[in-house]
């Protein structure tokens, strides 16, 4: 079997990745929720709160977002 | 099941369809103008939006097909709804979503004509509209596949009945028949599938009693990079959760559509709020089932008999039609969407782009409803067709399809985060995208491999997921390169069309 540059170059980047422990990337995948949250909760209220009309009531949406993120955390830092 | 079904679940069944077809019918008599076709006349709540997204993403044969690779791969499957979906949901909330509909364009690619040009506009809807056009036969298909087994009809048949009673509503009522049917759709499906997995725990003897006979692999999201399955966590991290999934949650017509018809920015963010905190439940529900199975039949000879099996094994006369409900619900939330979204590229990219730019709302109307009676006509002869055809084919031109989604995120990331990126760089990058997505498919199958002497490139099944990394990066590094060898887009086309 011919094998070419890109057979190469993959094999090379399947050893470094299969060097990572696993625990490592359970990390990798814990974070990224919450990455994604601490993102969520700095950015400026407003941005959040949106844009409806003073007279409807304003609920902001970081909190489901906040909800729906933690969840995806807890379940990817237990399974 | 098919001869174990009672009156009371085809009436059960009837109800639903009636119900249905009712709801799509009635919202029709409202639909005047083009906009309220396409977009629901820009008046559609967060609430049925965000179910809409769920049922959209949902199809008939998902319920099969993931309870399926659960049964074989076990929960890795999940992946798919869980970091597959969620933070791209959350990140298309607050900063894509509520920016494309702030530019008012009916399509994607709309706003990149106007971030950049026509030529990319053309090369992306087309990409969409053959993808779209194909896989309505493709769902077809696999649905009657499908709905042939659990009712005893022929295949035909089930394509003609499916495409008919579909197409009726979405014609008549578009985009927003299409949204609160789904709305329907999503509940009833939530409902089917958890009585499914309510009953099927119970029998095993509790939630303890199941996870506890379940192996250490069928209990892991994260699998190692030499795993059998075709989820390694590097494709499921860098092909799935940082590209596939916003590519699909960003970039997808049929996906996106439904937000820019809601009534502001924030009921279009608080839509994909709302989807991404259900989807926390989706994988639950048609993932855990597939588990249920593999401790319940461990000696099934394909995995897609997994739900349907346990249906039968589970429910008894009465309540099959709760979940043959359900699958319906999912088989047509996906249809009517497709469709919708098929016709609204088609009237907007082509008809007046290039047809009739002048073509007013009524006459926009006429042509939603014609393109839709005309890919309906489309869908069934591309699926009667296919029927005809080996399995695989449609399989492979399934996957085909799916490989422009890496490119197209790398320039609608271009557009909508940096100014420097221009037109050419941006059609340049979404075609040499293309040609790396399909050039690794090539040299990854078995017959032009042995052409050349080479083994295949990847090392895992159905290596769509790293198909897709490569081919976003590589369009990222030539729009960047591209992009700053040619002149700057003009300010004032930037204005509006850059999120700032």
């Amino acid at each position: 079997m011919n094998t070419t540059f890109l057979h190469t170059f993959g094999d090379a980047i399947r050893e470094a990745m299969a060097l990572v422990p696993l625990s490592a990337v359970r990390g990798l995948f814990v974070a990224l929720p919450l990455v994604l949250l601490a993102w969520i909760l700095v950015r400026p209220v407003k941005s959040a709160e949106g844009d409806e009309p003073p007279e409807h009531p304003t609920v902001s949406l970081k909190i489901a977002a906040t909800f729906a993120l933690l969840l995806q955390a807890v379940i990817y830092a237990m399974l | 099941m098919s001869t174990t079904l009672s009156s009371i679940d085809f009436l059960l069944l009837g109800l639903y369809l009636v119900g249905t077809m009712g709801l799509g019918l009635w919202i029709g008599r409202s639909v005047r103008t083009g906009d309220d076709f396409f977009l629901g006349g820009r008046r559609l709540p967060w609430w049925a939006i965000g179910m809409s997204l769920v049922a959209t993403d949902i199809g008939g044969t998902d319920i099969i097909g993931v309870g399926g690779a659960a049964y074989g791969h076990g929960l890795a499957v999940a992946n798919f709804e869980w970091i597959g979906c969620v933070p791209a949901m959350i990140i298309g909330a607050f900063v894509f979503i509520p920016f494309f509909w702030r530019t008012g364009v009916a399509t994607i690619p709309e706003y990149l004509e106007r971030r950049f040009d026509v030529r990319i506009r053309t090369a992306l809807s087309i990409c969409w509209q053959i993808f779209m056009a194909c896989n309505l036969g493709v769902m077809l298909l696999a649905s009657a596949r499908m709905t042939s087994v659990l009712f005893g009809w022929d295949e035909t048949s089930c394509i003609l009945v499916t495409a008919v009673l579909v197409g009726a509503y979405t014609v008549v009522g578009g985009l927003a028949a299409v949204v609160y049917t789904d709305m329907i759709q999503c509940t009833v499906m939530i409902g089917g599938c958890l009585l499914v997995l309510v009953l099927g725990v119970v029998e095993i003897g509790g939630p303890g009693e199941f996870w506890s006979r379940l192996e250490p692999e069928q209990r892991s999201l994260i699998l190692p990079i030499d795993t059998d399955t075709p989820f390694p966590w590097t494709g499921i991290f860098f092909g799935l959760a940082l590209i596939l999934s916003p590519a699909y949650w960003i970039g997808n017509q049929a996906i996106v559509q439904r937000s820019l018809g809601a009534r502001s920015a924030f009921q279009a963010q608080a839509a994909y709020i709302w989807g991404a905190v259900l989807k926390n439940l989706i994988p639950v529900i048609i993932v855990l089932p597939g588990l249920v199975a593999a401790l319940q039949f461990p000696e099934l000879a394909n995995g897609d008999q997994a739900f349907p099996q346990l249906v039968s094994h589970l429910l008894p006369a009465g309540l099959r039609g709760i979940f043959l409900a359900a699958f319906l619900a999912a088989l047509m939330s996906s249809v009517d969407s497709y469709l919708n979204s098929a016709s609204t590229l088609i009237a907007h990219d082509v008809y007046r782009r290039f047809i009739r730019p002048e073509a007013d709302p009524r006459q926009m109307l006429r042509v939603g409803r014609l393109v839709t009676v005309g890919l309906v006509i489309w869908a069934i002869a591309c699926a009667l067709v296919m029927a005809r055809l080996d399995e695989g084919i449609y399989t492979i031109f399934q996957t085909l399809m799916s490989f422009f989604q890496g490119p197209a995120f790398a320039v609608l990331l271009g557009a909508t985060l940096w100014k420097r990126a221009t037109g050419t760089g941006a059609l340049v990058a979404f075609l040499a995208g293309l040609v790396t997505t399909v050039g690794q498919f090539l040299l990854n199958n078995a017959t032009v491999c042995r052409w050349l002497g080479t083994r295949p490139l990847f090392r895992i099944q159905e290596p769509f997921l790293y198909y897709s990394i490569w081919g976003f990066l590589v369009a990222v590094v030539l729009l960047i390169v591209i992009s700053l060898s040619t002149a700057r887009e003009p300010e004032e086309k930037l204005a509006y069309t850059v999120f700032r």
